[in-house]
């Protein structure tokens, strides 16, 4: 287990999800370029409860829906998250990824730059 | 009084996600209205909220990026593999917890019962899916659901029982003719 903790303790990889589905799209379609916007949940509640529905996608309480927004304009990945503008219990988590350079992405991402 | 504790701040956000920057929901329009030398937008057909205008782009794809994002996470990296793994040791913990306290057992329901009480323990806030606990002749029951029925006069046991851990799941089922049953007992 000694891997796995190792692994676990750096973060969730999601430029790299990221970038690998900007790589699987321009396999279909080349030289795809813009921005790729995805929405999460808003808040549910249970009915005639007081108690919200369980949000399946991401483990953050506050998380009531990620929303990415990938910019693939250049080949460069530069990534921003949106939190709630309201601090109340009716709001989006939304996660903005903007490509900067894969070549820097790469560098970004390396343990030793 | 707070309801459900203090959102996530932005700094927090930043620390805990693979991301460069934290905004606020309130920022997702002027976002997205920024000026790109693209003007073409891929999302995910409804998906996208009431208040979300794309009128910024000229052309809009809403069918190739869920099939990319489909195709790319049925294969997982080495993070999401250590996720599972991990999901996998903690559901092994409450597998062989349930399998050690069968022979003091009298339902079904205790047993369920010491596997979620195992996983949480072990960090794991919910379960992949509902347990099955099937004594007896209810193990040919695929998705049996009682998980009520007395251990006594069982010869056999079927646990199908997974914790998830950050949202990735395990799976695991054991079968068992087991001596620790009861009746099976010397």
């Amino acid at each position: 287990m000694a891997d796995v903790k190792a692994i676990l303790a750096t973060k969730y990889p999601a430029k790299a999800h990221a970038r690998g589905v900007v790589e699987w799209m321009r396999k279909k379609k080349p030289g795809v370029s813009g921005v790729l916007y995805l929405e999460g949940q808003k808040t549910r509640m249970i009915e005639d409860n007081d108690e919200t529905q369980l949000f399946r996608s991401c483990s953050s309480p506050t998380c009531l829906g990620p929303a990415l927004l990938i910019n693939t304009t250049s080949d460069n990945v530069d990534s921003s998250t949106t939190l709630p503008a309201a601090r109340c219990q009716m709001h989006i988590l939304h996660t903005i990824l903007t490509m900067t350079s894969l070549h820097s992405l790469s560098r970004q991402l390396s343990p030793n730059p | 009084m707070i309801w459900s504790g203090l959102p996530l701040s932005e700094d927090e956000a930043l620390a805990l996600y693979d991301v460069d920057h934290v905004l606020t929901t309130d920022q997702v329009a002027s976002q997205l209205a920024r000026p790109r030398s693209s003007s073409t937008v891929w999302a995910i057909s409804n998906q996208v909220s009431d208040h979300i205008t794309f009128l910024e782009f000229n052309e809009k794809d809403f069918s190739l990026l869920k099939l990319a994002i489909e195709e790319c996470r049925a294969i997982k990296d080495e993070y999401e593999i250590a996720l599972t793994r991990h999901a996998n040791h903690i559901s092994t913990i409450a597998h062989t917890a349930v399998l050690k306290a069968v022979k003091h057992a009298k339902n079904e329901r205790e047993l369920e019962g010491l596997f979620i009480a195992q996983s949480i323990s072990q960090g794991a806030r919910e379960q992949a899916y509902h347990s099955i606990v099937a004594s007896g002749t209810a193990a040919a029951t695929l998705h049996y659901q009682k998980n009520s029925e007395p251990l006594q006069g069982k010869l056999n046991l079927l646990l199908d029982a997974g914790a998830e851990y950050n949202c990735y799941a395990s799976d695991i089922v054991s079968s068992s003719n087991s001596p620790m049953l009861p009746t099976n007992r010397m």
